[in-house]
């Protein structure tokens, strides 16, 4: 009997009570959990102001009391470690288009960054598809503001209780709670009046992680500033990752693209295989050039100056700022002459982190081959010879760029690679594939062009 | 331990308790019945727990005891309402007298509370919660030997009442 018969009285003394999930809401208000501190405003703060401060709070949240224990979750989903992780997702990337079914469906950038305040430590990220497109470790001398205030004070409001829900709302289908962690009262010249401007952090009201940031006027977003947040936590610094894992890119980017007519049966030749087409025509446009392009790209360095060069420089920089004044108070007129002596130390200044910069040689790869086919018209330019014959890209035309090699095709972003029988369309309108082991960039006049084409490529017969 | 350490665990505290009343709330609410011989009261007993846990966070030090912990916690609660109000034993004992003739469901319901306290509450936190004998041990404020000894007595105890009853 022993174990199984006393699991079978058990079992039969209490069934088990599938699907009972209580209600944790209740116990957190039964527990006291609530905002324990009343809302601060700034010292800046006049009576007047803060009263219509607090007036368009109690408008913007009409509710007749803040949800329970939402700061106090937010704080602990948010971690307590001295390193920023955050993965923002981008606002560049395109559209993945299965060709068959013509699906669609958003290719994101994402933006991860690892910033530890402490240290003046800066890892940035950028990726498409999971493909890196760029990568930068950095140690800026002045805090990058939007970091150091997601850092420090996000969390530090949430424990103050300084903190408040201020709505409610849904962000990609995901119900949130809306949160000011940072808030100023000012002025504004337009009207000479205080204004509230915040910084707000809307919260998943499951994970209470926070999912996404935008800045308000008076309580209304600003256009532009909303930021889609995919990871913010807070790390230790063991936990925390300041390797760059490739190039650390602080170089600049050259490219350069030659072309000259060839016949289309040399296209197979100058690709090594046979080529990609759409045939003799392509939704009532002729293929009308058929081209060799010679592309290579390169990296300029950037070098750091030192002394009295960069001391000039820093100068210089000062002194064009905008809204710089000299000593006696007037705009600098002309260029300063500590900017003459700072450009006989290098071509091409420049200022990252602190340190300044000139452009040093570009040292170029070596050059790749392709074919481009142009469908559509081919004509004079006025503005030129005559008898010059050029592609008319202003009219009605697709253009289909191929070559074994990514770099040799201009939209390709770095390291990504769309699923076979889809097309990734960039936000330009370009279309970017693999076809036949070929990396094959459309353009188009039109999406729809680019997208039958893309269903059209086939291998040159011959 | 520094006020921002204390800060710390306070907040760890609460996201750890808010998962395991997710993950385990039915669990608890088992064992949390069993004891009480009431669904209603036992929710009560239940939800009362986590308060008080939640109230008292910042007493747990070791957070991977924190289970065990609110084990104790719920044990201890389900006994002070029982014994508020002195409901299970009266159906306890009616079910014991009628436990022949009432079927299986009222048969076992009286073989397992007839068992003194601590081999049924060992019993219900092996077999509902199925904890090892060391969390038992901690939830129910004993050694982990006595625990192995409490089942031990428990399901031979449980063994014999059977037999008698089915004779």
């Amino acid at each position: 009997m022993i174990e199984q018969e006393v699991s079978k009285i058990l079992d039969a003394a209490v069934p088990a009570p599938d699907g009972a999930r209580g209600e944790w809401e209740r116990v957190i208000r039964d527990a006291g959990l609530r905002r324990r501190r009343a809302w601060r405003l700034g010292p800046v703060l006049g009576l007047g102001a803060a009263v219509a401060a607090v007036a368009a709070v109690a408008l913007l949240w009409p509710f007749r009391a803040e949800p329970d224990g939402v700061l106090e979750r937010a704080l602990a989903a948010v971690g307590d470690g001295p390193v920023l992780h955050v993965v923002f997702r981008g606002d560049w990337g395109g559209t993945l288009v299965d060709l068959e079914t013509g699906a669609r469906r958003p290719v994101h950038a994402e933006q991860e960054i690892w910033y530890d305040a402490e240290r003046k430590l800066v890892h940035q990220i950028d990726r498409l598809g999971g493909a890196v497109q760029y990568e930068r470790v950095s140690n800026p001398r002045q805090q990058p503001p939007e970091l150091a205030a997601l850092s420090r004070e996000y969390r530090r409001a949430l424990e103050a209780g300084t903190a408040r829900v201020v709505g409610e709302g849904v962000v990609d289908g995901e119900p949130v709670y809306w949160l000011v962690y940072r808030s100023e009262m000012l002025p504004d010249v337009a009207d000479d009046r205080l204004h509230e401007f915040a910084q707000q952090v809307a919260v998943s009201k499951e994970t209470y992680k926070p999912v996404a940031l935008r800045d308000t006027r008076d309580g209304k977003p600003g256009p532009s500033t909303g930021r889609r947040v995919l990871e913010l936590e807070t790390v230790s610094a063991e936990a925390a990752d300041f390797t760059a894992s490739g190039a650390n890119v602080i170089d600049g980017m050259a490219y350069k693209e030659g072309r000259e007519p060839i016949a289309l049966e040399q296209a197979r030749d100058v690709l090594g295989r046979r080529p990609v087409w759409l045939g003799r025509e392509h939704a009532g446009l002729p293929l009308a050039e058929v081209t060799k392009t010679i592309t290579a790209h390169g990296r300029q360095a950037q070098i750091e100056l030192h002394g009295q060069s960069a001391a000039d420089a820093r100068e210089c920089f000062e002194q064009l700022r905008p809204n710089a004044r000299s000593r006696d108070d007037r705009p600098p007129e002309g260029r300063p002459e500590v900017c003459e002596r700072a450009r006989r130390a290098g071509r091409g200044l420049s200022m990252r982190d602190g340190r300044v910069y000139t452009h040093g040689p570009i040292r170029w790869e070596r050059d790749r081959t392709g074919v481009a086919l142009f469908y559509g018209m081919v004509g004079d330019d006025p503005s030129t010879y005559r008898e010059d014959t050029i592609a008319l890209f202003d009219q009605p035309h697709v253009s289909v760029a191929q070559s074994m090699q990514r770099l040799s095709v201009r939209s390709a972003p770095p390291g990504y690679v769309p699923p076979e029988g889809s097309v990734f369309v960039a936000a330009g309108g370009s279309g970017f594939l693999r076809r036949d082991g070929l990396f094959v960039s459309i353009q188009a006049s039109t999406e729809d062009l680019v997208l039958s084409a893309a269903r059209a490529l086939e291998p040159m017969p011959g | 331990m520094g006020r921002a350490d204390h800060v710390c665990v306070r907040r760890d505290a609460l996201a750890a308790i808010e998962g395991l009343y997710r993950a385990r709330y039915a669990v608890f609410l088992r064992v949390a019945t069993a004891i009480c011989g009431d669904a209603a009261l036992a929710e009560d007993v239940v939800h009362e727990s986590f308060v008080r846990a939640v109230r008292h966070r910042a007493d747990l030090r070791d957070p991977a005891a924190l289970e065990p912990w609110m084990w104790r916690i719920l044990v201890n609660e389900a006994r002070k309402r029982r014994a508020a109000e002195q409901r299970l034993v009266r159906v306890a004992e009616e079910t014991h007298e009628r436990a022949a003739t009432n079927g299986d469901h009222g048969r076992v319901r009286a073989l397992i509370a007839v068992l003194p306290d601590r081999q049924r509450h060992a019993l219900f936190l092996r077999y509902y919660a199925d904890l090892d004998y060391e969390a038992i041990a901690a939830a129910l404020g004993i050694s982990a030997g006595t625990v192995a000894a409490t089942l031990h007595a428990a399901r031979e105890a449980l063994r014999t009442q059977l037999t008698e009853v089915e004779r």
